[in-house]
């Protein structure tokens, strides 16, 4: 599994620390870091947590493409 | 949604520990079985009941070691304040029956400064720090640093 370089770019984007992020979703800065680095798969209803607080979609996050998969 | 705040593991912290605890179950069952195997076959590296205690504290290392490392030792947000009042009071009480035995206080009058009841409380301060420095070190791989 590849990084998910959208999903860091969003949070970039939403200017919000992994931390951040992490508390909002209710999980540990590690897990999100993991998550980031491909080192983790997380469930469906993780994922859509995270999309929740990123004002994404499932797909403009977690959808893997030959672009994205690294 | 994810779980309750402050209350659970997040989902890949369970994994782990699932994974690990899942891991130290198959080894220390092996453990045990060689050591069986060892005493038939006239291999004897310690006695009966402390090659099983070593097995297990193997064991048990093995698995502290493991999940303090991925991070899935402590939860998120765990109040620590009790831990903290109970590990300074087991401190306090060690330190002050150390003492009496030391200082032969109270030898006359009161059983409690007995070599056992110390070993005891020993035992249980050493224990509570484990469970305290793993919980800090897990603690700060989880949310040190941003990236």
């Amino acid at each position: 599994m590849g990084k998910n370089l959208r999903f860091k770019t969003a949070r970039a984007a939403k200017d919000m620390s992994q931390k951040e992020l992490a508390e909002l979703v209710s999980v540990t800065r590690q897990t999100i870091n993991a998550i980031e680095n491909g080192d983790y798969n997380p469930s469906i209803r993780l994922c859509i947590a995270i999309c929740k607080a990123l004002d994404k979609t499932l797909d403009q996050i977690f959808w893997e493409d030959e672009d994205n998969a690294k | 949604m994810p779980s309750k705040k402050s209350l659970y593991f997040d989902e890949r912290q369970v994994e782990i520990r699932n994974k690990v605890g899942h891991q130290c179950f198959f080894i220390l069952y092996f453990l045990l079985m060689i050591d069986l195997l060892l005493a038939d076959y006239g291999v004897k590296w310690a006695a009966s009941p402390t090659s099983i205690v070593i097995v297990m504290l193997s064991c048990f290392g093995y698995y502290l070691i493991r999940i303090v490392w991925a991070g899935a030792y402590a939860r998120e947000r765990e109040n620590q304040k009790h831990v903290y009042l109970m590990l300074g009071l087991l401190a306090a009480i060690t330190t002050f029956i150390a003492i009496t035995k030391k200082t032969n206080l109270f030898k006359e009058s009161l059983n409690i400064s007995d070599g056992g009841f110390l070993r005891l409380l020993l035992f249980f301060f050493v224990f509570f720090t484990i469970v305290v420095v793993s919980n800090n070190i897990s603690r700060r791989k989880n949310n040190g640093g941003n990236e």
